[in-house]
């Protein structure tokens, strides 16, 4: 690979880099070479060194003597970049850097240049040149509206302009890394518009994410890295979302097996009269033993409230809920438990886990009366019953006392199923149960929702990753404009079906 | 499959000094117990520093000065372990003094019915605090610097500006006598830990608590009746203030319209300082009662080797933001070393075992 001569439209290529910190090698050889007017992803689980090389271009890690690198065809030192080279690159970080409670145009004028600290504001000028600047990316955003209103990929492309700014030639590459939440499909397709145009203006972009059929779908060529070292560079117009899947981890992952289909005459578990709150209206479904139903659609049509009401998160203002027999018209967290409904949050930051609690306290906290002998919480019944369920989740490793906040996000989510597999609940509620979790541990964690599907649990998963949910359900349900518009099954679950059906309105219209 | 189940095989106790020693030995490393290591270091320090420092007289009046201080601050670590600020402790410590005070020299009242009483005007402030920041969903912050306010204003008001005297013989021997040649205020101190301590390390009631305070929402999914605790947070840090109150008249032998805002500070120092003791990360009761007494003897020393009035002052200004600072190091340092999943291989859940709990 080294031998190929040098090409002059590469916006950024390295070779040969690495970078080690004290007992670890981070980077190990790496090479990556970013060309002019492309979208390049870079891909790999956590601790595969993607941050580390990020964090090389940018100039705060110092890699390793022996590696060079071109910007735009002029060979420059990494670690030693000139302030004028490292301007020539922009990143935007996961936190996008935003200030929530501004205004669009506050944000994009924060640190405004050209402008004394005291100078009055001249409102009407700024939100006209804001205007002018969105157009520039083709974005239709009112540059008052509240940041923290906007939707995930407004909130990106405002981060995305605010980074480059008003774009001059200097601006060679922009780095996104892990630049939005998870998407739903037609955000990615304004995404993937926004970053065309940016690309249009002579901007190479690099783009980090783990969703990777966001990437497949906006990539045009893809970097894999495994354990510090280059795996392969992939053209994202032919590779399956299957053969990313086995580079990133380095062997085939083993796809759940999709539980098995159960038979007409298991009983209902949950049933849902026309339930309703703020953002749905009138949903009925039910749901047998055995069964596994997806509930999706766009963000913002409804399927996402579902979870909240059923987990008693959010009360909801009418419809019944049938839990095993219980008909509830209204439902508290312990009301649900009680009833044999356990639902996981989606947020898991705020709802679903105490960052500094313990894995033990954070799984026992529902139900600590079980554990309360003699006057005192019995700590070795805690610990017993906790590493029972840590094995049945494959918390690895299975250490009770750990921090939540110490874990990785594919240990926090499986601490949360065992925290709601403790409680023996017959239906169980998932909301997003993969989000921001690694590859590895994701498989692992549908495995784990399909053998609780086969051996009898009623499970719902309210997602928006349409593969996860061909892979798992018997029966998807698709949201539009706050009521459930479908409902597929069978042969009709499909990946393109359901995004299809998420969006048919919208065709429509 | 090839995984091997580690369920029921957890090693016990026994009476290998290695296993001992690997459960005690973490249980006495500088970084969960530097507090104490700091107590003894200062500690033989002003013994030699200082002729009068290692003496019987000190050291008790170290220990009984600082009882009400440590009171105050167990209280206040209750809100904090809810993760709510009480920054009324010392109006309410004030009010309690004052309204004691008359119940008894004005009102002819029996200590005990005035010690109820005065409780009883701790627990309504409280209620008050809870009420404030869980319903009307003020922050407590400011719901608390508010409240404070006006207790100082009730503070004048009742008192009309003026100490009160003719407090009771039987009433100062509450805190003035000694068991076994230890002073009363001792053992109060030591009690009040045990049942807090109890309380909040042992029981579910403490386990929501600490719930309630690191992730409101979180607790409140999982089925604990959040608004309840915090009030219940609220009231059990003002009745304590009250009795800390009760206990200052009680040394002095007069109610004092001064008394309370001398307390703020320290409490809070010992607080925050508490949290990075025993439990790091989390406030404890232990780590209180340590810091409270770390503090207060790290001044006095420098108190006999001369130092100015000032000093308390800027030693405790200077604890509070050490403490502070030095959890705020200690999470961070946690967070770089997070552990990972050992990838893909062979952690399959086994469904088979699901179903045997």
């Amino acid at each position: 690979m080294t031998t190929r001569t040098q090409q002059p439209e590469a916006a950024v290529r390295i070779e040969g880099l690495s970078k080690t910190f004290p007992g670890q090698r981070a980077l190990d050889d790496v090479s990556i070479e970013i060309r002019r007017g492309e979208i390049h992803a870079l891909v790999g689980q956590n601790g595969s060194g993607k941050s580390t090389l990020i964090k090389v271009l940018s100039g705060f890690h110092k890699p390793d003597e022996g590696s060079q690198a071109w910007l735009r065809g002029e060979q420059v030192a990494l670690g030693g970049l000139s302030d004028e080279q490292l301007g020539t690159m922009r990143f935007i970080h996961q936190d996008l850097a935003l200030v929530p409670s501004l205004t669009v145009q506050e944000n994009l004028h924060l640190g405004g240049v050209g402008r004394g600290v005291l100078a009055p504001i001249d409102g009407r000028g700024e939100r006209q040149s804001v205007r002018e600047l969105l157009r520039t990316f083709d974005l239709e955003i009112d540059p008052k509206a509240i940041v923290s209103s906007l939707p995930p990929f407004e909130r990106a492309a405002v981060a995305i302009v605010r980074g480059l700014g008003a774009v001059t030639d200097d601006v060679n590459l922009l780095v996104l890394d892990e630049p939005t939440a998870s998407l739903g499909a037609a955000e990615s397709e304004q995404l993937f518009r926004t970053l065309r145009r940016v690309n249009e203006l002579g901007v190479a972009i690099l783009y980090v994410s783990h969703f990777l059929n966001e990437v497949l779908e906006i990539a045009d060529r893809i970097s894999v890295l495994r354990d510090g070292r280059n795996v392969c560079v992939l053209d994202a117009k032919t590779t399956s979302e299957q053969e990313l899947i086995s580079r990133i981890v380095g062997s085939d992952v083993t796809v759940a097996e999709p539980p098995p289909v159960p038979d007409g005459d298991q009983e209902t578990l949950l049933q849902v009269d026309g339930l309703y709150c703020a953002g749905l209206d009138e949903a009925s479904f039910s749901v047998r033993a055995g069964e596994v139903v997806g509930l999706t659609g766009l963000q913002g049509s409804g399927y996402e409230r579902i979870p909240d009401c059923l987990g008693g998160s959010m009360p909801f203002d009418g419809g019944a809920v049938t839990v095993d027999g219980t008909t509830l018209t209204s439902l508290t967290p312990s009301s649900a438990v009680a009833a044999g409904m356990v639902a996981m949050p989606a947020d898991r930051r705020n709802l679903g886990l105490i960052a500094t609690f313990t894995i033990t306290e954070n799984m026992t906290l529902p139900d600590l009366a079980r554990n309360f002998r003699r006057g005192r919480i019995d700590r070795r019944a805690e610990d017993r019953e906790v590493r029972h369920w840590l094995d049945v989740c494959g918390v690895v490793p299975p250490d009770p006392n750990r921090r939540i906040d110490q874990l990785s996000g594919g240990n926090q989510q499986k601490v949360m199923f065992a925290k709601a597999l403790r409680l023996e609940p017959r239906v169980l509620v998932l909301a997003e149960p993969t989000q921001a979790v690694d590859i590895g541990a994701a498989a692992s964690i549908r495995r784990l929702i399909s053998a609780l599907a086969a051996r009898g649990h009623a499970i719902v998963i309210a997602s928006s990753d349409p593969e996860e949910l061909e892979e798992l359900c018997h029966r998807v349900l698709v949201t539009r404009d706050q009521r459930i518009a479908c409902e597929l099954q069978g042969s009709e679950i499909s990946e393109d079906r359901i995004v299809f059906e998420c969006q048919f309105e919208g065709a429509q219209q | 499959m090839q995984k091997e189940s580690t369920g029921g095989t957890a090693v016990e106790g026994g009476g290998n000094p290695l296993t001992a020693w690997r459960r005690i030995g973490p249980a006495l490393s500088p970084r969960k117990i530097s507090g104490v290591y700091i107590l003894l270091a200062l500690i033989v320090f002003y013994s030699l520093a200082t002729t009068t420092f290692f003496e019987t007289t000190t050291l008790r009046t170290i220990a009984t000065e600082q009882a009400i201080t440590a009171i105050v601050a167990m209280g206040l670590t209750v809100a904090l372990a809810a993760g709510v600020f009480d920054l009324s402790i010392a109006g309410t410590m004030g009010l309690a003094n004052i309204v004691v005070a008359k119940l008894m020299a004005d009102g002819g009242l029996d200590p005990v019915v005035a010690i109820l009483l005065t409780l009883i005007v701790g627990a309504f402030i409280g209620l008050v605090n809870g009420l404030l920041v869980t319903k009307a969903r003020i922050d407590p912050f400011i719901a608390t610097l508010g409240t404070n306010s006006i207790l100082l204003a009730a503070i004048f008001v009742v008192s009309n500006n003026q100490n009160v005297l003719g407090i009771p013989g039987s009433f100062q021997s509450i805190a003035g006598n000694e068991l076994l040649g230890i002073p009363l205020p001792v053992f109060y101190v030591l009690g009040l830990a045990l049942l807090l301590w109890y309380v909040l390390a042992c029981t579910p009631l403490g386990r929501r608590l600490y719930a309630t305070g690191g992730g409101r929402e979180v607790a409140r999914l999982a089925g604990v009746p959040t608004t309840r605790y915090v009030i219940g947070a609220f009231v059990t840090s003002a009745v304590v203030a009250s009795l800390a109150g009760i206990l200052v008249v009680s040394t002095i032998g007069t109610g004092s319209t001064e008394v309370g805002a001398s307390y703020l500070l320290p409490a809070f120092a010992a607080g925050f300082l508490g949290a990075t003791q025993f439990r790091p990360g989390r406030f404890n009761i232990w780590g209180t009662v340590l810091a409270v007494y770390l503090l207060a003897t790290g001044v006095k020393g420098l108190v006999l080797m001369g130092a100015d009035v000032w000093v308390p002052d800027l030693f405790n200004g200077l604890a509070l933001i050490v403490a502070v600072g030095l959890s705020g190091i200690q999470r961070r340092a946690k967070r770089k070393a997070p552990a990972r999943t050992s990838g893909t291989g062979g952690a399959a859940p086994d469904p088979k075992q699901a179903g045997e709990a």
